[in-house]
């Protein structure tokens, strides 16, 4: 599922690291997730969305099938 | 502690746990392994609580890659632990250790799912009565029923003599009396069966013997019994009776 953590996470100027920190995961999750290739529980695209400052409909991109 | 410190220190404890698990088995020491593991799980469960609170262990995708790798494994593994049940199993005449060794991979599979199958379903929230639980016991019971029908379908005669170690074992209610022959490393890679038939015969305990154009030797005992096996050579049977006449007196032969 592709998603906009990456550009926002630029836009304000934080690392993966930090990011990571704020949403209380490992960084290698947020690779993950900025890569797609992770699809993160309801709580964990909350609390990015409320770090990003987004609503999760806007941060995720969802496909109908 | 950081996250870095941790990691270097679980790799020490596991690196020290592996040598010290092999020398224990090389010198077949048992109890200090099971007390450094028991001191290794402490020692791992104080680092833990010491590491920084910003730094994270495992987050949710590491429970769900380690969920589905624990999946895979279990079904991998119980995949080769039944193949290798069965075959086992079926080489259980060659050496009684492998019906052990079957058992244990047997029980030992069965005890796995079912403890999976029930952490799942203690994850899940789910009550005993519930009708998915006991479908799924249900599947699992018909399981081990098969396997234990099915092993002994294709295992061959469970009642029988067993050569161990030089002497003849009863191994159930076997019909036939001891073999005559020697037990030993020849002993054991004869046919069992037909020795029960030639040591009736040589204890003129047979009354008539059949034998069949495939070489199945039917024998009718005195008391009524039948022994059946598949002897070496065509006509074995005929030349053992014959050598016996003068001891056992007339023993009706007859073929197809």
């Amino acid at each position: 599922m592709e998603n906009k953590i990456k550009q926002l996470r630029q836009k304000y100027k934080m690392t993966q690291e930090e990011l990571a920190r704020l949403a209380e995961v490992r960084r290698e999750t947020i690779v993950f997730l900025e890569q797609g290739k992770y699809n993160p529980s309801l709580q964990l695209a909350h609390n990015i969305a409320k770090i990003l400052k987004i609503k999760i409909d806007d941060l995720f991109i969802f496909e109908d099938k | 502690m950081t996250l870095k410190q941790y990691r270097g220190a679980k790799l020490a404890i596991v690196m020290i746990l592996a040598a010290v698990f092999g020398q224990s088995i090389v010198r077949e020491n048992f109890f200090l392994p099971i007390a450094l593991l028991a001191a290794g799980v402490l020692i791992m469960f104080f680092l833990r609580q010491r590491v920084g609170k910003n730094e994270i262990i495992a987050d949710e995708r590491d429970y769900q890659v380690g969920g589905k790798a624990a999946l895979l494994a279990i079904q991998i593994y119980s995949w080769i632990a039944v193949v290798s049940m069965f075959a086992f199993y079926s080489q259980k005449s060659v050496d009684p250790i492998f019906e052990a060794m079957g058992m244990v991979l047997a029980f030992s599979t069965t005890i796995l799912l079912l403890l999976y199958a029930l952490i799942f379903r203690y994850y899940h929230k789910f009550k005993f009565t519930d009708k998915s639980f006991l479908y799924t016991l249900a599947v699992l019971t018909l399981f081990i029923v098969l396997a234990v029908v099915g092993l002994r379908l294709f295992s061959g005669p469970e009642d029988t003599w067993i050569c161990d170690n030089g002497q003849w074992v009863r191994h159930g209610h076997p019909d036939a009396p001891m073999p005559v022959t020697e037990c030993g490393e020849k002993g054991e890679a004869e046919n069992v069966a037909w020795l029960d038939i030639k040591a009736a015969v040589e204890n003129c305990e047979v009354k008539s013997v059949m034998q069949t154009h495939s070489q199945e030797v039917t024998a009718v005992l005195k008391d009524g019994r039948e022994l059946q096996a598949v002897e070496d050579n065509i006509d074995d049977i005929f030349a053992v009776v014959l050598k016996n006449k003068d001891k056992c007196g007339d023993i009706v032969m007859s073929t197809e």
